[in-house]
């Protein structure tokens, strides 16, 4: 029995033909089909690039969540560890797009392994100016906006 | 006819400072205390997105007790900058009320009072008293964040619930000479001098879950004091035998010794192996990413964790004075004994000090 594809199109209208078991990671996918089965679904706001790894990291993870059923320790040990390399490729800005399109097609799990990358980036910094400069982001307080934070941070109790 | 468009409203953001606000909570429901505090000083909209969440937070605090004070001072070792954050007012009677035992942010304290003992919560100052007129030097506290429920351990083996009229007792099993108590998950961990006794606490009485032998992992407990016969005569040794459930659920008992009036210890740490259906304690030479919090009678997660060093036991002493207690740490790569921080020993005059593990949530 072949499996059914679905026809996803990016932004720049590259079609992507995809097993729908695999499209339907994205919750909002599923639905979308089956209200409306045999159609392309044009996904406007997001590129090759980011729809490509998204599709990317569906597929890695259809496979596991078929494969036994009952998905064993050691494979989804090995599934972890393939998140984490997966999500140590995409740079900053390439992951704030990822991080949306998880949101957009509301896929949980990618939603988890974005937002974790992101708080350990964060977390790897030493103070906010290096937090700035990593995710290229301005300082608009005003001083005193940043005193006053500078005195919640004294007294955070 | 072409299926409706995938798109929003709002073209996506270019810039992480436009990230959603709902996205931004996700991140920051990840981030220690501190880096939740330099997260939420980036800019005016990540501040925004930091009040909507509180952060998760994993490690130990310090709460010293400064003499005849109304607050507490909090060390949080995380903080590279070693300053101690104070605590808002927490009641007339505090300088004179010691702190007997913490559950996360609560703690139970005892007063010469009207009100012998209370429990505390040190960031939401909610304070409940206690109606009972006596607990044991080092009992357990366990509390509900919601329904405020509350549990009180004795070390004497009896426990008063909320809504109780008196202490009950835990079982007739075990003697009452214990060397040491931990509660973790609802069950109780109780070592004697021979045997280590698991309770469940989750049902309306306890129930008895298991009970080991502790074979020679535990040596009776002495503790260095002078003899108030003969003042020149020593216990030449310290010993403590304690009880730690780690991380992953292994139960472990930790060993001390001390040679009397020093600053040396040794430890060593057994494991409870009961696979093959046998039970039997192994020694461990090494703790991993983990460091165990001796008085609180777990293991964190200390890789990675600025300021908490990894395969470490993190201990309080107050065999060499009486009045303070101060906080060590023991290097199981080294066999090095540290006192711990520096700046928190020396410069502050407080009487008595612990960990605890704070929570910034109410779940």
């Amino acid at each position: 029995m072949s499996k059914k594809m679905i026809v996803l199109k990016s932004s720049e209208g590259v079609s992507f033909v995809v097993e729908e078991a695999v499209a339907r990671q994205s919750k909002i996918i599923s639905f979308l089909v089956e209200e409306f089965p045999d159609r392309e679904l044009p996904l406007t706001n997001m590129t090759s690039e980011i729809l490509r790894k998204t599709i990317e990291y569906c597929k890695k993870h259809v496979v596991e969540d078929d494969g036994g059923g009952d998905s064993s320790s050691s494979s989804s040990g090995d599934l972890k560890e393939w998140d984490v390399k997966f999500v140590a490729e995409i740079d900053q800005p390439r992951l704030m797009d990822l991080l949306m399109a998880a949101n957009y097609l509301d896929i949980p799990s990618l939603l988890d392994v974005t937002c974790q990358k992101v708080a350990d980036t964060i977390a790897a910094c030493n103070d906010e100016k290096e937090i700035r400069a990593t995710f290229n982001i301005e300082n608009d307080f005003t001083e005193e906006e940043v005193e006053a934070i500078r005195m919640e941070n004294q007294y955070p109790i | 006819m072409a299926s409706p468009p995938l798109a929003l409203a709002q073209s996506p953001p270019h810039c992480w400072s436009e990230l959603p606000l709902d996205l931004m909570q996700l991140i920051f429901e990840r981030l220690s205390f501190t880096d939740f505090e330099r997260a939420k000083s980036v800019c005016s909209s990540w501040l925004s997105g930091s009040r909507r969440s509180k952060p998760n937070n994993k490690i130990p605090w310090m709460i010293l007790f400064p003499e005849e004070k109304n607050y507490c001072l909090l060390f949080n070792p995380e903080d590279k900058k070693e300053k101690l954050y104070k605590t808002q007012h927490l009641g007339d009677d505090l300088a004179d009320s010691f702190c007997l035992a913490t559950c996360r942010s609560w703690l139970l304290m005892y007063t010469f009072r009207e009100v012998p003992f209370y429990i505390l919560n040190l960031l939401t100052l909610e304070r409940i008293n206690l109606p009972i007129s006596y607990v044991s030097d080092s009992p357990i506290l366990w509390i509900d964040e919601r329904s405020k429920d509350y549990l009180v351990i004795s070390d004497d083996l009896v426990y008063f619930k909320k809504g109780d009229n008196s202490w009950k007792k835990i079982s007739e099993e075990l003697s009452d000479f214990h060397e040491g108590m931990v509660f973790k998950d609802h069950k109780l961990y109780c070592l004697t001098d021979d045997v280590l006794g698991v309770f469940d606490f989750s049902g309306e009485f306890p129930v008895k879950v298991y009970r080991v032998n502790v074979g020679g992992c535990v040596k009776p407990e002495t503790r260095g004091q002078i003899n108030m016969h003969d003042p020149w005569e020593f216990h030449h040794l310290r010993r403590r035998n304690n009880v730690v459930v780690t991380l992953g659920g292994d139960v472990l008992i930790v060993r001390s010794k001390s040679p009397a009036m020093s600053y040396s210890w040794n430890f060593r740490i057994f494991k409870l192996d009961s696979s093959n259906g046998k039970t039997k304690w192994e020694e461990m030479v090494s703790l991993g990413d983990e460091a165990i919090l001796l008085d609180l009678g777990i293991t964190v997660l200390a890789k990675d964790q600025e300021g908490l060093t990894s395969n470490s036991i993190y201990f309080t002493g107050d065999e060499l004075n009486f009045y303070r207690t101060e906080i060590f740490v023991f290097n199981l790569d080294t066999k090095k004994v540290e006192q711990l921080p520096p700046l928190v020993s020396s410069s502050v005059s407080f009487s008595r000090a612990r960990w605890f593990l704070p929570s910034f949530r109410n779940d």
